[in-house]
């Protein structure tokens, strides 16, 4: 495990560092002004971001509990499958509801560039127009769906892992 | 039943020596307290022992056999605090071990297999007093039963050492009394040779069939980088204990044992 660290940490370091939208145009000659270009620009500023924070999450874990598991006669694998992995997933909803907030960004400024449809393609038509009345109620829209998102995924992680909400 | 031996062991970080000179032969099936003041070096030997850490000199022998570089499933451990996973529930927890073993690849067991090794774990942990609570998960417990939680986890390996790394700490008396009878239960049963780190003499006194004390010869400020602590006292506690239990478990069972334990001569009486 400490040689994947090695070899991946600083290209994750670096990648992170990269500002998204800076290779947005980018993204537009590669992949054509579709969907995929937002998909992948919205990959690309939010996975970095994720990663770094498992990194942390998973140092922030007690030394103990892998001496434990070697005791118990775990593996390298198998505490990365049965120990590792399994208290990192609630840890990474909670990442993922925190990057939802970058993910809405880079998807609405893709939109506003280069768009037929799509919430942030309509709002920024609507701005030639100066159509107030218009943009407030998409706002709105918007910020409902990311709420909804936000609220399903503490949902989920209450369901799923019920040991993670009650622990000190 | 097993044997350690500890060979004039040293151990350094970065140039400052925190043990020097520790040996020490330690009979199959004792019970041996490790006291001394805190930063002593007394966690440090039971890592060692664990071999979570090596020595930076000097060998440790079990059975004749140096010890291997890492953990292994013969050696037993017990921390203070986050022994248990706490993603698993209290049975999932003391299964965990038997998965390990019979399933390398995916570390989970299913069906039959499963089935047996879910019924050997509740039965460990009815043994350690747990048998109602096999689903809760570990933040739902007490301190006390987390540590007993610890417990059953560690004795499903059937280590032939168990090293407890000041277990009973944050417990309250009540509790601890009580986890006491168990432990020395636990010992008796299983013929383990048990390490335990403590700050409460009584308590070492209490368990232990030998108690050693580490400690600094020379403390003086500018002696302390290059002179580590060493065992300074080795005292074999009175009345010898497992004598005891081995005729005792010829003939009978665990609740005589206890009657016995309170009726023996100088000893303060257990489990109130």
């Amino acid at each position: 495990m400490p040689y994947v660290r090695t070899t991946f940490n600083g290209f994750v370091a670096v990648i992170a560092m990269i500002p998204p939208l800076a290779i947005l145009p980018i993204l537009f000659i590669i992949f054509g002004l579709g969907e995929t270009s937002k998909v992948a620009l919205i990959v690309i500023g939010v996975a970095p971001v994720v990663m770094r924070d498992m990194i942390l999450r998973v140092d922030e874990m007690p030394r103990e509990l892998m001496v434990k598991a070697q005791t118990l006669g775990a593996s390298t694998w198998q505490i990365a499958l049965r120990v590792v992995v399994p208290q990192m997933m609630p840890r990474l909803i909670d990442s993922v509801r925190l990057s939802l907030c970058s993910a809405w960004l880079f998807l609405i400024a893709a939109e506003a560039i280069a768009s037929q449809s799509g919430l942030g393609y309509r709002i920024f038509l609507l701005r030639r127009y100066l159509a107030m009345d218009t943009i407030l109620p998409y706002v709105a829209w918007i910020t409902l769906l990311a709420f909804a998102l936000d609220f399903g995924l503490r949902r989920l992680q209450h369901k799923a892992f019920p040991w993670f909400a009650g622990r000190a | 039943m097993t044997a350690v031996s500890v060979k004039n062991v040293w151990k350094e970080y970065d140039g400052r020596v925190v043990l020097e000179q520790v040996s020490l032969e330690v009979e199959p099936h004792s019970f041996i307290a490790l006291v001394g003041p805190s930063g002593c070096g007394k966690s440090t030997f039971l890592r060692m022992l664990l071999s979570a850490e090596t020595p930076t000199k000097g060998d440790i022998l079990v059975e004749g056999e140096r010890l291997p570089g890492e953990p292994t499933a013969d050696r037993g451990v017990v921390f203070q605090r986050y022994s248990v996973f706490p993603h698993l529930t209290v049975l999932e927890n003391v299964v965990l071990g038997k998965e390990f073993a019979s399933s390398p690849l995916l570390g989970k067991l299913f069906g039959k297999a499963k089935k047996q090794a879910r019924e050997e774990a509740a039965e460990i942990l009815t043994a350690v007093g747990l048998g109602h609570s096999l689903d809760l998960y570990p933040s739902q417990l007490s301190g006390g039963m987390q540590q007993r939680l610890a417990i059953a986890q560690a004795l499903i390996k059937r280590p032939r050492i168990l090293l407890l790394d000041e277990p009973f700490g944050a417990l309250d008396p009540g509790i601890r009394a009580e986890i006491h009878v168990l432990m020395l239960k636990l010992w008796r049963e299983t013929k383990m040779t048990v390490f335990m780190v403590t700050h409460d003499l009584s308590e070492a006194f209490h368990l232990g069939t030998r108690v050693i004390a580490f400690d600094r010869p020379r403390n003086r400020p500018e002696e302390r980088e290059r002179y580590g602590a060493t065992i300074t006292h080795d005292l074999a506690v009175w009345p010898p204990k497992y004598p005891v239990s081995d005729t005792h478990f010829a003939s009978g069972g665990t609740t005589r044992l206890l009657d016995e334990l309170e009726a023996l001569p100088g000893r303060p009486g257990v489990g109130h």
